[in-house]
């Protein structure tokens, strides 16, 4: 056999007949299809036990319960408790990204500090916690040098932040605001509870019951129980407010409204019910009441403000009056920013009906006891009007502060002009405890991160909107936090100590045993067999025994529904007759701002998680473009189209977006989802629309001096 | 010779290079393309299943038990070993190295896994449960030897040689389910059996 070139081919050609009876062909594709499954960035399955611990979400002030499913020790989904009052099952789309948050990439991974480049660069917890010291030893014992901003509002943890700054000097502890800071100017003490389960008339004045204000999944449960499918309902809801949102579109009748105007339609109301005869002989200022509404909330002038026919507020009249339970629930379509007018007008339709205290009305809720020596008390901590302030020190009014401790919020993003926080902030030194790396994380000077609620204990105090004082736990439901955090509490505790302020605690576990040891003081049960609204309505539950911290911090919910003092009742005449609207137009800025607010786009101080992009609709959000909503005779008033971009501008901001038509938008208004538009965070969260928050006014309301936004104006244009 | 010369004409100057070509390639594809595909590997380390059931009575299932929502636990981790070797019962250095550095560590023993599925495959060992884990030609034998099989580990793809591929399964599912279609009603070759 001679080596050339013809035998060469053969014995390729042998080979290649050759190889066609080995499996090298078949393997190398069925291998190559195999390899291209098993890419490192292709997620993997964990395997491991599967269990579910039951914990207390902190994602928003609501207080669901949450399961966490874990695998093998990591968790892996979030799920609703059935066995906890306040979710009943059920949950919102933010607590369903509650996992996806523990490891989402805006997560802060260490404590870190501001560099003179702007960027922030990691350093050890020692040396961060030395720098806190070090900034707070500086201004200890100049008044008012320290002011933290809370964005947490059932904690116990505000509890330390109140003594810290008592202990330097400082009566600056604030909380994000909320609905709960305008219930502090009606109810000196204790939280007004709204006992929905029992009530067969539900009026929600602007409160967004159904998706954003107060306990939301309770209050859907409350709903979906008193509307079986295929059933008579069992109890009428009706909503008045300016949109047509998700408690619009669910409750049987919905009135729209301006914003800032739910307060004149209460009164409309209350003049049909003072004609009718109607009394409140409990209440010392009755006749004042009666006079003032009386006098001037006529049907004619009720209709010139608000719109609503005569026949239909006398309608609602009849339907009150009608009611076994009526329930009128106060509120902010945003759950913050209305006026103590609107509020104190709903709740005094409750007094007329004299159902305070009772089944299915207004409770007074009690704030559970103080444990931390040296602390404001919670009604004080609430009372306090961060806004008003904010304005105060950019105007130079009230002295800056040096540090600004920022725990749980995002004020440079999510208070009402958030230019005007910064210009407050500018200067300050900025201490940010985020979890996430937020608008305020990133100009801030030290970063302190907090671990996020499935990795820390914390606890859940009587949300504002439930029916009944409560007391749950938030527990670490993972072996290791999973990035360099501490949490706050602890870090607190240290610096107060190195700082010779006794707060009396080795570590914010003892405070929450504390906590948990003095509920005892009042008369509580847990919700295994009796639920507190059936407690309400006379069931008896046992009362709380055992090892109280064993059983809460194990998931059980602690409940009471003791009145905690006689209320003196009153109707707020004074209050309301100083706090009432000018009927004058407002032809600068035309057009009302309904700012509109749900889980789905994140909380106050959580962006939009991208678990919840896909629940966005092609409506709402395109590109980086979102949508505002307007009706068909609001558009064409201003020469818009659907698709159409549009500028709003207010007094102090604007903003860009597209024009959605929609009839369930009330006339001469336009209506913005709050929670876009953010600009730090990751990248599935940011960029994504503009911040409505730029565009809201704040005014001070005559009588109260109470900061509110709810019902800011704005000029509409084709952009 | 001189015919010979013309070569390429003749049948061995045509069938001599071709059969060696033959032969050549077969020996790559069936000897050579495997020793190159898979990398071995030993466990990390030497565990006999036949002292422990021999010597020590144990059973399969105490240590490969169904958790009590009916999950199957698969190999024990290191609690479970450690409830016998919390410290060396005796002098075998793979049994100190357990002891000091995977279990006082608190690092799991990486064992290699010769039978692992992919995670688009849903298995439910409960489902299983009547038959043998050897004999049904899912598991290798392990439990009657001190030895165990070395790991076959191939490179592209990172699955073990021994990884039951579907026509396996399949296979299983269409005649063994046939035999007794009202027990078996479970057990159809649809594709949602196994990918869920």
């Amino acid at each position: 056999m001679a080596l050339n070139r013809r035998s060469f081919l053969t014995f390729a050609a042998g080979g290649v007949a050759g190889t066609l009876f080995t499996p090298v062909i078949w393997k190398s594709i069925d291998d190559s299809a195999i390899w291209t499954q098993n890419w490192p960035w292709i997620p993997r399955l964990e395997y491991g036990p599967r269990a579910y611990a039951a914990t207390t979400c902190k994602l928003c002030p609501a207080g669901c319960g949450l399961n966490i499913r874990t695998a093998g020790g990591r968790p892996v989904a979030a799920e609703g408790r059935t066995d906890h009052p306040l979710s009943q099952g059920g949950i919102c789309p933010l607590g369903a990204a509650a996992v996806q948050l523990l490891y989402a990439p805006a997560r802060i991974k260490g404590p870190m500090q501001k560099q003179a480049d702007g960027s922030h660069q990691p350093i050890s917890w020692d040396e961060a916690e030395a720098l806190l010291q070090e900034k707070l030893a500086e201004q200890k014992g100049r008044k008012d040098a320290v002011v933290c901003v809370s964005g947490d509002e059932n904690g116990t943890i505000n509890e330390l932040f109140s003594a810290l700054l008592g202990g330097l000097g400082s009566d600056g502890c604030f909380l994000m605001p909320g609905e709960q800071l305008v219930a502090s100017k009606i109810l000196r003490e204790g939280s007004i509870g709204y006992d929905l389960e029992n009530a067969d008339f539900v009026l929600a004045f602007g409160a967004d019951m159904l998706d954003s204000w107060g306990t939301a999944v309770r209050n859907k449960k409350a709903y979906g129980a008193a509307h079986p499918v295929g059933e008579e309902a069992s109890a009428e809801y009706v909503y008045v407010g300016p949109t047509q949102n998700v408690t619009g579109g669910a409750a049987d009748q919905w009135i729209a409204i301006t914003p800032g105007m739910e307060g004149v339609l209460a009164l409309g109301i209350a003049y049909h019910l003072l004609q009718g005869g109607m009394s409140a002989p409990q209440a010392h200022d009755f006749f004042a009441y009666r006079n003032f509404v009386i006098n001037r909330y006529t049907p004619d002038y009720v209709e010139r403000l608000t719109g609503v026919a005569p026949e239909q507020v006398a309608e609602l009249a009849r339907k009150l009056r009608t009611a076994n339970k009526p329930l009128i629930i106060p509120g902010s379509t945003i759950a913050q920013g209305g006026g103590v007018f609107s509020f104190a007008a709903a709740l005094s339709l409750n007094m007329l009906f004299d159902n305070v205290n009772s089944v299915g009305g207004i409770q007074v809720l009690p704030d559970l006891p103080k444990v931390v020596e040296g602390a404001k008390a919670q009604a004080q901590i609430r009372a306090k009007d961060l806004v008003a302030y904010v304005q105060g020190v950019a105007d130079g009014k009230v002295s800056k502060p040096g540090v600004y401790l920022v725990y749980e919020a995002n004020p440079l993003f999510a208070l009402p002009q958030p230019d005007v926080a910064a210009k407050a902030f500018d200067g300050s030194y900025l201490v940010s405890f985020s979890t996430f790396y937020d608008e305020t994380a990133v100009q801030a000077d030290l970063l302190l991160p907090t671990p996020t609620f499935i990795e820390r204990f914390d606890d859940v105090q009587t949300p504002y909107g439930s029916g009944f004082a409560s007391y749950s736990l938030t527990r670490p439901v993972i072996r290791q936090p999973i990035f360099d955090t501490k949490p706050t509490g602890d870090v607190l505790l240290g610096v107060a100590k190195a700082l010779d302020i006794d707060l009396g605690y080795d570590s914010f576990d003892k405070v929450l045993e504390a906590k948990v040891a003095a509920l005892s003081e009042l008369e509580g049960f847990f919700t295994d067999k009796v639920q507190p609204w059936e407690a309400r309505a006379g069931k008896v539950p046992a009362a709380a025994s055992g090892n109280l911290w064993r059983n809460i911090s194990r998931g059980s919910f602690w409940a009471s529904i003791q009145e905690p003092f006689p209320t003196a009742m009153q109707l707020g005449s004074t209050i309301i007759s100083q706090t009432a609207p000018p009927d004058a137009e407002d032809w600068t800025f035309p057009v009302s701002l309904a700012a509109m607010d749900s889980r789905t786009y994140g909380s106050r101080h959580i962006a939009i998680p991208p678990f919840c992009l896909p629940l966005l609709g092609e409506q709402e959000i395109q590109g980086d473009v979102f949508y505002v909503w307007m009706n068909s005779a609001t558009a064409r008033a201003y020469g818009l189209q659907a698709e159409d971009k549009v500028k709003l501008a207010g007094p102090n901001g604007s903003c860009l977006a597209k024009v959605r038509i929609f009839e369930g938008v009330g006339r001469n208004m336009v209506a913005a989802p709050l929670g876009f538009g953010h600009t730090a965070w990751d990248k599935f969260s940011r960029n994504k629309g503009d911040n409505i928050y730029k565009v809201l006014t704040v005014r001070t309301e005559p009588g109260s001096n109470l900061a509110v936004w709810a019902d800011s104006r704005v000029r509409i244009a084709k952009a | 010779m001189m015919e010979e010369k013309k070569g390429g004409t003749s049948a061995g100057g045509v069938v001599l290079p071709f059969l060696l070509g033959f032969v050549a390639a077969l020996a790559f594809g069936w000897w050579g393309v495997p020793q190159l595909l898979f990398s071995k590997k030993t466990q990390p380390l030497v565990f006999t299943h036949q002292n422990h059931i021999e010597l020590y009575g144990m059973s399969c299932d105490d240590c490969h038990s169904f958790r009590r929502d009916g999950s199957f636990s698969g190999l024990p981790d290191n609690a479970k070993c450690a409830e016998c070797h919390s410290f060396p019962m005796g002098d075998h250095p793979d049994e100190i190295k357990f002891v000091e550095e995977y279990y006082e560590k608190g690092i799991e023993v990486p064992w290699l896994v010769y039978q692992y599925q992919p995670d688009n495959v849903f298995f439910s060992h409960a489902a299983h449960r009547e038959y043998d884990c050897a004999t049904a030609g899912c598991h290798p034998d392990v439990g009657s030897s001190n030895e165990l099989p070395v790991y076959y580990e191939n490179r592209l793809t990172k699955y073990s040689r021994d990884t039951m591929k579907m026509k396996d399964c399949e296979r299983c599912h269409a005649t063994v389910a046939a035999q007794e279609p009202e027990r078996f009603a479970g057990a159809p070759n649809a594709c949602q059996t196994c990918h869920k």
